[in-house]
């Protein structure tokens, strides 16, 4: 009974999560129950593309109805209900979700924990969702029909909506408390969970970008929330925020809409950035040029969001000065914008460049978005936005900076990370097809509505005078043509989940030859847990031993 | 947090001011949620379970790094069985618990099951001294369980 080891201590430790049960649970209870950061991620991606698949037909009913002067095929009322029921559907349930998703799934990879911070938080937001948008979308059965008074939900037209109208304010409210667990989750994550060595200025731009977005995101939703929510006072209850009649201003709306909505743009946007970011500098096999200038540059984005919201408004009838302060704010902008397009070029020059899907999507995504910014500085201009306010102008520019700029993005995302997450490469030739095509039709169908914007057609219009017939007619081809490819890249994301076509789990850790960071240093696919014991990250931003021996496979 | 408190209810204040007082409630809201959840990571972070084998006992100690043993409890190194259980449902996490005579405590609850099952042969083996043949040399216990 001599002892010589006195002391041996076992510690237990918390690694932040609670309830987990070792490899995943069967069946559809599974995805129901699950706290996985990875089951989340691929629950929040479908969920983004099925609702990108809905916004996708709606659209297509706009664009046969605009195919020709005169009504075809619905008539305005339903008109204005696609067209507003598309911009929610694919801001809130396609560009956001996916986004989340890509954050869950990367996130706690990239910096070296094994889940966020609150994983049965993370469950309930996800599955807000799907309760919120099966609602919102039901409210077309209505009598009545769904919201059609945009998606920017103006008084006191929004206030003339039938019975979707407490519908649509519950389902924002749902969206809206789905986004702020998930960005509270977010931050507390990267604030608390990195791995001994991930310094803030370690971390790779995907998380920092998130990081700001989750900052924008919890800074903004309060206002909409409460924004929404006088809009039901005023209809329901008697007040007179917004209404002129009780004393109430209208306008007012306008302003707090837009102080949520401009940063909320960014928030669809900087994600991409992170993106873009971490996929350039992999394929021209350099490092990110001017690190820490990017940082600064979405820093300095997120808080000129703030202020430049009235340039929604230029024709509103604000004062001079006001016009003037907006305008000038709006066109800073351009300077941390061009920045980062500047640092992507720079990262290219002289890199040895492949052109592999995920990087001929980023590099079409710094193209394409540079255009939709260039557009939007045309917008910025006051005494030019009076010209083009409300006319397709503005709808080539915000597509332009979302399809080919977020969505491209979010597709880039997929394509770069799906061999981690399945452990089978994607199919290199059908992935080529789908980005050509899409490249090709995104700009069939949007580059034609500056010309008819410039000419003076209206936006939210079902029917139009017959000079603008023929730039209408190229972008309905477009839109079908856009549509029609993505099926080439369900097709391929599918087969690498589910094995289709032969595919075999024959990706390697790093996946690609010039990829760095924490996330490639676990086994492809990634193991359901990862990083249980926190890596020890060196001064390259990957594991001190250089091998996989961090994320145990149980 | 200081920052992003003082964004958000400058923001509500104003609206408020303004009239448009409902923002500010939901600002209120949602910051208390970031904060709850700001501290329930930290106080999560800091838990630690320390166990010791003494020669004749085994210490338990609860509590938060750096606030010292919130909860102490000694068993008997002889006395004491160390049983992983599935838990209560299909898929629930197993319990790891040391029993002497009737006093049970759990460990291990924030960890994963290979991870408890781990922990568990390593206590057997410390355990098995006090009545069986004495282990010739006790391995180091391992690292991961220290980070
Ligand atoms: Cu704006």
């Amino acid at each position: 009974m001599a002892h010589e080891h006195a002391h041996d201590d076992a510690h237990t430790h918390d690694h932040g999560h609670d309830d987990h049960a070792h490899g995943p649970d069967k069946g559809i209870m599974r995805w129901i129950k699950t706290t996985n950061h990875k089951d989340l991620g691929t629950l929040y991606l479908f969920f983004s593309f099925t609702m990108f698949f809905i916004g996708g037909l709606m659209s297509l009913v706009i664009r046969a109805e605009l195919f020709q002067p005169g009504l075809q095929f619905v008539d305005p009322e339903l008109f204005n209900q696609f067209t507003t029921m598309h911009a929610l559907v694919m801001i809130f349930g396609g560009v956001m979700p996916g986004f989340v998703g890509l954050a869950n799934w990367m996130v706690p990879m990239m910096i070296g924990c094994s889940d966020l911070a609150l994983p049965r938080v993370n469950n309930w937001g996800f599955w807000l969702l799907p309760f919120a948008f099966t609602m919102l979308l039901s409210t077309f059965f209505l009598p009545g029909g769904a919201p059609a008074g945009g998606w920017t939900i103006y008084p006191p037209l929004v206030l003339q909506t039938g019975n979707s109208f407490p519908i649509l304010i519950f389902a924002i409210h749902m969206m809206g408390i789905s986004s702020i667990t998930g960005a509270i989750n977010v931050v507390v994550t990267i604030l608390n969970m990195r791995a001994p060595g991930m310094t803030l200025l370690k971390m790779p731009l995907f998380v920092w970008t998130w990081l700001i977005t989750a900052y924008l995101l919890i800074a903004v939703m309060p206002v909409l929330a409460g924004a929404v929510t006088m809009l039901l006072t005023d209809k329901y209850f008697g007040t007179s925020f917004f209404n002129a009649a009780g004393g109430g201003d209208p306008v007012m709306f306008e302003h707090i809409f837009w102080f949520f909505g401009h940063p909320e743009v960014y928030i669809m946007i900087l994600p991409a950035f992170g993106i873009v970011s971490s996929i350039i500098p992999t394929f021209a096999r350099k490092p990110l040029f001017g690190y820490a200038s990017m940082v600064y540059a979405v820093a300095s984005i997120a808080f000129l969001s703030f202020i430049v919201w009235a340039h929604h408004m230029f024709t509103v009838g604000i004062p001079l000065a006001g016009e003037l302060f907006f305008m000038f704010s709006t066109m800073l902008i351009a300077v941390p914008t061009g920045v980062k397009v500047f640092n992507w070029i720079a990262t290219m020059w002289r890199g040895s460049l492949t052109y592999e899907t995920p990087m001929l999507f980023a590099i079409a995504f710094v193209f394409l978005f540079s255009i939709g910014g260039f557009s939007g500085l045309s917008l910025a201009l006051a005494p030019v936005d009076f010209q083009y306010h409300n006319t397709y102008f503005v709808v080539a520019h915000f597509h332009y900076v979302l399809v080919p700029g977020a969505v491209f993005s979010i597709i880039a995302a997929i394509y770069y990370w799906i061999p981690k997450w399945t452990g089978r490469m994607y199919n290199e030739t059908a992935g080529k097809w789908h980005f050509w095509l899409s490249a090709i039709f995104i700009n069939v169908t949007f580059f034609p509505q500056h010309f008819l914007g410039l000419a003076g057609m209206p936006r939210r219009i079902p029917d139009y005078a017959v000079q603008f017939t023929d730039f209408n007619m190229v972008s309905t081809v477009g839109a079908f043509g856009f549509f029609i490819a993505q099926f080439i890249f369900i097709g391929n994301v599918l087969a690498c989940c589910y094995g289709w076509f032969g595919r075999t789990r024959n990706a390697t850790a790093q996946v690609w030859e010039g990829a760095t960071g924490l996330e490639w240093s676990v086994p492809s696919p990634a193991p359901y847990h990862t990083f249980e014991d926190p890596p020890l990250v060196g001064d390259d931003g990957m594991p001190v031993h250089g091998n996989a021996a961090a994320a145990h496979a149980h | 947090m200081g920052l992003l408190g003082t964004i958000s209810l400058a923001i509500g204040g104003f609206f408020a001011l303004e009239g448009f007082w409902p923002i500010l409630p939901f600002a209120g809201l949602e910051l208390a949620a970031v904060g709850l959840a700001l501290a329930h990571s930290l106080r999560r972070n800091a838990y630690r379970e320390v166990v010791s084998f003494e020669a004749a006992t085994i210490a338990i100690a609860f509590g938060m790094a750096g606030r010292g043993a919130a909860a102490k409890l000694t068993l008997s190194r002889v006395g004491t069985r160390v049983v992983v259980e599935a838990g209560p449902y299909r898929n629930s996490p197993t319990r790891l618990c040391l029993s002497c005579g009737g006093q049970s405590v759990e460990l291990g609850h924030c960890l994963t099951d290979a991870e408890r099952e781990r922990i568990a042969v390593r206590m057997r083996e410390l355990i098995h001294p006090g009545w069986r043949a004495p282990v010739r040399q006790a391995a180091p216990v391992e690292s991961w369980l220290q980070n």
